[in-house]
């Protein structure tokens, strides 16, 4: 065997056993990779200069457009979580569904869905999804392997629904593919777009929400005690139209805004996610007014309500644009409108603050979400210098040569692929993996018969499952990283295997039945 | 300008020379814990509080960030005007967010770890554990980051560097400056962290002692 396959090995083998030491993930896999990097450079078998490309990666991911979403769809989670907001939209769905016995499980699956399906970023979702509905369900007593292996694979839902960063970046790469395999096959090749991605998704991630309903379904009725029906309503009085509107109803239309904005191509995800943490901040205002806000305060967060309407409304009906040759004076009296209503809407947000702030959640939520960004930006950052000296020792040749060795056609080498990708889950990030894995193992598959659409979603699936597997799974890392301490990690761990077999069950019907995956791009167009 | 970027440079790198002994203080402590217990406080106060200093401004920009992208998004969908100040004030409040926060999230215990071992291990193991992450991964990829980030650091602060469009930020530099600021917060706050582990490795700290959170927003 050769040295650089044996100290790429051995970097893998390494980073395990530090990682069990307990020491923070982000440091081991950083540190692991450049204690192996040194040896690789001393040994001759690395140059020096790629170890000192860390600083110029570090800036990319500072600089990286995508993932500033990352920060606002955090504390858009925790300013939910630290005004109860997102507390009480869990409640009143549980006791919309509290006759059913396991009602706060089907609630977390279907309001984690919609949160995931709004922030498409595994780490975010799963984090948001924690803080969220885990202190709700271990209150009501639920058995903590169910509730997190429900929030952990709720949350990976975000990576297979759209919108989603990874389909974005895998339409890129499979594209890129795609036209690659055309060229070495001689044929033309279209475009796969990342429309194309979207509505290939759709079909597979809703029936796994249904999958993770129907598992629930079955636990609720085989094991009550693991997901007993809600407590609060013995007390309670019925709920009220106006309860269900106000914790309800606002959330959801908060969900929907941003999600829908996205689908509709209307937004960029960082935008959707600022719109999203803004509404957020009004909606915690307008939760804690009552008890901690000055005169003013509610009528200021409803002030900025209205505008967010005369705004719609204004923007819809007239032309508001200010760059433009003339403006007729119609037009000016109603863009010096929606100015005000812009400042009015700013400062309703400042109001919903002041609230917070005196409620003395608005500084610990932001600290919360700054913990949070600077964990999962770590991660990366680590992450990145593994992958860094991985690639330097030629990891990734290993992988294509023994790809290339395979017998058994389309399908072993598929099968295979999987199987690595899945492995390589529990180490490189996602972004990592499409950039690196993909445009090696996507043109001779595509080139032995695969639709790139297909194979697309069939990745997406598998990273997401691996994402999803201990003990390296990214999603319980950042599950564990957001859960109360009482929490056990093998508890986790033990919970995310059903779902894990729902996953697989997915990928096999997926696999069997392409048109799952294809059907809706074709319609679609 | 050239000149003192030079210079300042040049500075502190022999001053960041001067303070390398320093990284090995924690393993001075393991040896002589009792006279070293006062000035090993000290430090770690200092540091400690540097981190929350940083985290501070790590906060304001995580609010910041909220109400910059949202005026920006108004500006776009209303008014259909967009500025490139604005998508770099994003951008730079963005990275102050983990740039600045980590250094404190490590303090604070936030970063995620593998327990599952972990919590079978006493005091002693675990602290030893903390040491030995400290000197063998943060201070090395810190140094690593500060000695190869520092011709990239220099050539943006010789020309004070703006951000690409014309109507940019004119402060790409201190953007970019985000990085060896980062590695030594990182290096200041594992010092931190191993001058804890020593401590508690020779009995001279329990291991819960500042448990109770430095004050949530500094």
């Amino acid at each position: 065997m050769e040295l650089e396959l044996i100290l790429a090995l051995g970097m893998f083998l390494c980073a395990i056993l530090a990682l069990l030491a307990g020491y923070p993930v982000a440091l081991t896999l950083g540190g692991v990779a450049l204690i192996f990097g040194l040896i690789g450079v001393e040994l001759g078998l690395i140059p020096l200069p790629i170890l000192r490309n860390l600083p110029s990666r570090i800036l990319g991911s500072m600089e990286n457009q995508v993932l500033i979403a990352v920060p606002l769809f955090v504390l858009m989670g925790v300013i939910l979580e630290r005004s109860r907001v997102a507390d009480d939209l869990l409640h009143t769905a549980s006791r919309l569904l509290a006759r059913v016995r396991g009602g706060l499980g089907y609630a977390v699956v279907i309001v984690g869905a919609l949160l995931a399906a709004s922030t498409g970023i595994v780490g975010a979702t799963v984090i948001t999804m924690t803080l969220i509905a885990l202190p709700t369900m271990l209150r009501q007593g639920y058995d903590p392997k169910l509730a997190t292996g429900t929030i952990a694979a709720s949350g990976t839902l975000g990576q297979i629904i759209p919108p989603s960063i990874v389909l974005i970046l895998l339409a890129e790469a499979v594209s890129n593919a795609n036209q690659s395999a055309a060229m070495r096959s001689g044929g033309g090749a279209g475009v796969v777009s990342v429309g194309d991605l979207f509505a290939g998704a759709l079909l597979p991630g809703l029936m796994l929400v249904g999958l993770y309903l129907v598992y629930l379904v079955v636990t609720a009725i085989l094991r009550p005690s693991a997901s007993p029906a809600v407590s609060v309503e013995d007390d309670g009085a019925p709920l009220t139209g106006a309860e269900i509107a106000r914790s309800l109803g606002a959330p959801l239309l908060l969900i929907i805004a941003v999600l829908g904005s996205i689908l509709a191509g209307l937004a960029s995800p960082t935008e959707a996610s600022a719109i999203g943490a803004g509404g957020a901040l009004l909606l915690a205002g307008l939760r804690l007014a009552p008890s901690h806000g000055k005169a003013g305060d509610l009528a200021s967060i409803w002030g900025a309500f209205a505008s967010l309407l005369l705004l719609g409304l204004l923007t819809n009906t007239l032309d508001l644009t200010v760059n433009r040759e003339s403006i007729p004076t119609g037009d000016m009296i109603a863009i010096a409108i929606a100015a005000l209503a812009s400042l009015v809407l700013l400062g309703g947000i400042l109001s919903a603050a002041r609230v917070l702030m005196r409620a003395n959640q608005f500084g610990s939520a932001l600290t919360s979400g700054a913990q949070i960004t600077s964990m999962v930006f770590l991660i990366l950052i680590g992450a990145s210098l593994f992958a860094l000296v991985f690639r330097a020792y030629g990891g990734e040749h290993y992988v294509e040569a023994l790809l290339t060795s395979i017998p058994g056609g389309l399908w072993g080498a598929l099968a295979i692929t999987m199987l690595v990708m899945f492995l390589l889950g529990f180490f490189l990030d996602f972004i990592e993996i499409v950039f690196v894995v993909v445009p090696i193992v996507a043109p001779p598959l595509i080139i032995l018969g695969a639709d790139p659409v297909w194979l697309a979603i069939l990745m997406a699936l598998n990273l997401q499952t691996s994402f999803l597997t201990p003990p390296f799974g990214f999603a319980l890392f950042y599950l564990r990283g957001a859960a109360p301490e009482g929490v056990k990690t093998i508890d986790i761990w033990r919970g995310a295997i059903p779902y894990i077999g729902l996953q697989l069950t997915m990928i096999a019907l997926v696999a069997a039945i392409p048109s799952l995956a294809t059907w809706l791009p074709s319609v679609a167009g | 300008m050239e000149t003192f970027v030079t210079v300042t440079g040049t500075g502190l790198r022999y001053a960041g020379y001067a303070l390398l002994p320093l990284l090995v203080l924690p393993l001075l402590v393991l040896l002589l814990p009792k006279s070293l217990q006062r000035p090993a406080d000290g430090l770690r106060w200092v540091l400690d509080r540097t981190s929350g200093l940083a985290m501070g401004f790590a906060v304001s920009a995580a609010f910041l960030i909220i109400l910059i992208q949202l005026c920006a998004v108004l500006l776009r969908y209303v008014f259909g005007l967009s500025f490139s100040w604005l998508n770099d004030s994003v951008i730079l409040t963005f990275a102050m967010i983990f740039m600045l926060g980590a250094a404190a999230t490590l303090r604070d215990d936030g970063h995620v770890r593998v327990d599952i071992l972990r919590n079978r291990f006493g005091p002693v193991t675990r602290s030893s554990i903390e040491l030995v992450g400290a000197m063998a991964f943060i201070f090395p990829i810190s140094i690593l980051i500060l000695y190869s980030g520092s011709g990239l650091i220099a050539r943006t602060w010789i020309g004070l560097e703006p951000f690409n469009e014309s109507d940019g930020l004119p402060i790409q530099f201190l953007f970019k400056t985000l990085v060896p600021v980062f590695a030594i917060l990182m290096i200041g706050q594992g010092l931190s962290q191993a001058l804890k582990a020593a401590l508690i490795i020779r009995g001279q700290l329990a291991e819960d002692a500042d448990r109770p959170d430095h004050g949530g927003a500094v």
